[in-house]
């Protein structure tokens, strides 16, 4: 699969939220407001890049060679952690600005089951290093995508008048499962530009 | 103070992971377009929260608490891990199905929630039972979700592969976009909903 | 000793101990992993490959044809299927991308090139209920009894033709995953095995040089060869032909015909030089024949009892040699007369087609 079809395909068509169910807690979280999901989205994207890549290395050059492939969830969470704490700490030190924009979004983000979601599908996709460098970028930005346009649809919900059982939690799915619906458009795009 | 059977079942109603916290919810909408998927979902869930609570609650007096959050995935991680070796190695079929969303329990927040807010702070029993009963309410949530989306998108609900009303169905057209991701937004939307009215109706009542 | 080396351990501890419970559990797990997806790759094998009692690999022969064709990589294993009496066919394990993930399938050609049967082994991100239904019965079973010599068609409507498969409806992506998959299959299959195997192709033509050490090329007359066939069936076991020459100066004819051996066709290079008399005979291929008994036709003290004689119809004996006669190698008869039939056939079409 060419880096075109990875990107196009994990923005639009395989959408962390709208097709692979990834990263939902942080996606209802911190979609209240634009600016949030906007400045949370600029932090997935950096960590999901740069855990793909190291995530790889880790499997490719230290767990398949010594053979320990098992301790691969293990060690990829370890990673992960480290990489966010790590990051956090740079961020601080070297732009405060940055920290403050994103700093706060950080420690979500371990637990955000995106950057490990990704990291396991490259490796299960037998990717190489670039396609899950890529593989991850897209990954991120089609979760951005998704949370950045369903934060615009909630600031205006948050001042219609919804049945009260509805708040909250069960008209965020429903809104966010319409917008799945409409999402499957891009499918029939996908299949043919991408058609063999 | 509580009996170990109200912790129990705690988890299954009042405090019911799934549907009164909202925890955990990818896997919820990822594997749930069977049942069946939902059930073994929610024993991989059970496993690894019993045992990691069992284990964090043996281990809050010796894990410092400032390293106590690399301490609780490491446990649970482990855990996880074996759940999906023996997965891998007795039930390949579902192995297959339930793909990442089996090593992604790691980071289901259900079970961080409890190791911190519960297991790390009771003894042994509690945290067990705590581990079972929360397990159990998520399970039944999931199934709840798969059992929904199965029937009204297949038209049947297959469990082991036999089909549950007979072989020719309920007799109507079943709505495919239920067992499309579309459909488990919408379906876990509206339970939510139907639950929150139905707790309405009951603390009216009460309050009557 | 510090707060952060006390914390530091703490945290070693912890993890060496998981990971210590780990790998016991792998040990423990890890047979019974290897064996399931051996077992299920094994069933299905036995399944797509009916007459087949075990399975040799064939790595490099896939290898070969995916050199030349980057589009067959989603094939993953070819083996030969290994029969009673000899190999019954070809099986190919192909993994391709489905609509949410991996499909894997494997698929069996018989000798004949028709598909003979084909399983998918694994789908499990497909839509249950939609892209599952590619498992139903008569969808995989529509590709039983198709050829392998032809890249199949998707097709929506009910499948007539016999390159041709049904969609399961509202599946396409899925439906299509497969038919793409099989292709992949045929693919390798025909670059393969039905336009000869290419190792053949090259023991050929060291056979023949061999044969003619002075030629400098080997002009390969497919047209010719066809022609003669078309015009008598019975010349069918003749499967080359060569006008061999140094510079622009005919050496001689080189033609190779098989023959039915013990288990097995048996694959003879036949030089026959401008006078009409056989230069030399090598016998290249002879898959069926026993080791050590049989494959004593490729031996000299038989294969050169050919050199010199003129083009006639030849004889299999067990005594002596004579004029027209062959000594069978002894213990080998039924080889020998099969390694005799591919010499003769060699001979019919040179006879056909005169001298050049």
């Amino acid at each position: 699969m060419n880096f075109v079809g990875i990107l196009i395909g994990g923005i639009l068509v395989n959408n962390f939220i709208f097709a692979r169910f990834l990263g939902l807690c942080p996606f209802v979280g911190i979609s209240k407001r634009v600016e949030t999901a906007t400045g949370m989205s600029m932090a997935v994207i950096f960590v999901m890049a740069v855990a793909s890549a190291v995530t790889w290395a880790v499997h490719n050059l230290v767990l398949v060679p010594f053979r320990l492939e098992y301790l691969q969830t293990v060690s990829f969470i370890l990673v992960i952690a480290a990489l966010v704490q790590f990051v956090e700490m740079v961020m601080l030190k070297s732009s405060p600005g940055l920290y403050q924009a994103l700093g706060i979004y950080l420690p979500l983000i371990t637990t955000n089951c995106a950057v490990l979601g990704v990291a396991l599908l490259s490796i299960r996709s037998n990717y190489t290093f670039l396609e899950a460098v890529v593989n991850g970028v897209a990954g991120a930005l089609g979760w951005s995508l998704a949370v950045i346009l369903f934060a615009g649809i909630r600031e205006r919900w948050e001042i219609t008048p919804i049945p009260k059982v509805m708040e909250g939690f069960p008209i965020a799915l429903i809104s966010t499962g319409l917008m799945a619906i409409s999402f499957f458009g891009f499918q029939g795009l996908f299949r043919t530009l991408f058609a063999r | 103070m509580r009996s170990p059977l109200q912790v129990l079942t705690n988890g299954l109603v009042k405090e019911n992971p799934a549907f009164r916290l909202v925890l955990g919810l990818c896997p919820m909408l990822a594997v749930t377009t069977a049942a069946e998927n939902g059930f073994w979902m929610g024993m991989a869930v059970i496993f690894v929260l019993t045992f990691s609570n069992v284990f964090i609650s043996a281990l809050s007096g010796v894990i410092p608490s400032k390293i106590r959050i690399p301490c609780y995935i490491v446990v649970i991680a482990t855990f996880v891990t074996i759940v999906d070796l023996v997965m891998h190695a007795y039930l390949p079929e579902m192995y297959n199905i339930l793909g990442i969303f089996i090593p992604l329990i790691v980071v289901n927040c259900v079970i961080m929630a409890r190791a911190e807010a519960f297991a790390s702070k009771n003894g042994l029993l509690f945290a067990a039972m705590d581990g079972i009963g929360m397990g159990l309410g998520y399970t039944v949530a999931i199934m709840l979700i798969g059992a929904i989306r199965e029937l009204l998108g297949t038209g049947n609900i297959l469990l082991r592969g036999v089909p549950l009303f007979g072989a020719a169905g309920l007799g109507f057209e079943p709505a495919i976009v239920m067992i499309l991701p579309p459909g488990a937004f919408i379906t876990l939307g509206l339970v939510l909903g139907v639950l929150n009215t139905l707790q309405q109706r009951r603390l009216r009542q009460r309050g009557a | 000793m510090s707060y952060i080396a006390r914390l530091g351990l703490i945290l070693a501890l912890i993890t060496a101990v998981a990971a210590g419970a780990l790998a016991y559990t792998n040990q423990l797990t890890a047979e019974q992993i290897l064996l399931q997806v051996e077992k299920a790759k094994q069933d299905a094998l036995l399944e797509v490959l009916p007459g087949a009692v075990g399975f040799d690999s064939q790595a490099d022969l896939l290898a070969e044809a995916q050199a030349g064709d980057e589009a067959l990589r989603d094939v993953q294993e070819m083996y030969v299927g290994r029969g009673a009496g000899g190999p019954v066919g070809t099986a190919y394990l192909v993994t391709v991308s489905g609509y949410g993930g991996p499909v894997v399938i494997v698929a069996g050609v018989n000798n004949e090139g028709a598909i003979t049967g084909m399983k998918i082994v694994s789908a499990s991100s497909e839509t249950p209920g939609l892209g599952s239904k590619i498992k139903e019965a008569w969808f995989q079973n529509q590709f039983k009894g198709k050829t392998a010599g032809a890249p199949l068609q998707l097709v929506k409507t009910p499948a007539l033709g016999q390159d041709q498969v049904q969609a399961v409806a509202a599946a396409t992506i899925s439906s299509s995953a497969v038919v793409r998959a099989i292709n992949a299959a045929t693919a390798v299959y025909r670059t393969q095995i039905a336009g000869g195997d290419p190792r053949l192709g090259r023991i050929k033509q060291e056979a023949l040089q061999e044969i003619f050490p002075a030629a400098d090329t080997f002009e390969a007359e497919p047209e010719r060869l066809a022609d003669a066939v078309a015009a008598d069936p019975a010349l069918a076991a003749a499967t080359d032909l060569w006008t061999v020459k140094r510079g622009g100066e005919v050496l001689g004819t080189g033609v190779a015909a098989s023959g039915r051996g013990y288990g097995g066709p048996i694959v003879a290079v036949v030089g026959f030089d401008p006078a009409g008399k056989i230069a030399a005979v090598r016998f290249v291929d002879m898959p069926g024949e026993s080791t050590g008994v049989g494959t004593l036709i490729a031996e000299a003290s038989f294969a050169s009892q050919f050199a010199g004689r003129p083009a006639r119809v030849l004889e299999v004996v067990r005594t002596a040699a004579g004029p027209d006669r062959i000594q069978a190698v002894s213990g080998a008869t039924v080889s020998s007369a099969g390694a005799v039939a591919a010499v003769n056939n060699a001979i019919d079409l040179y006879n056909r087609l005169g001298r050049p």
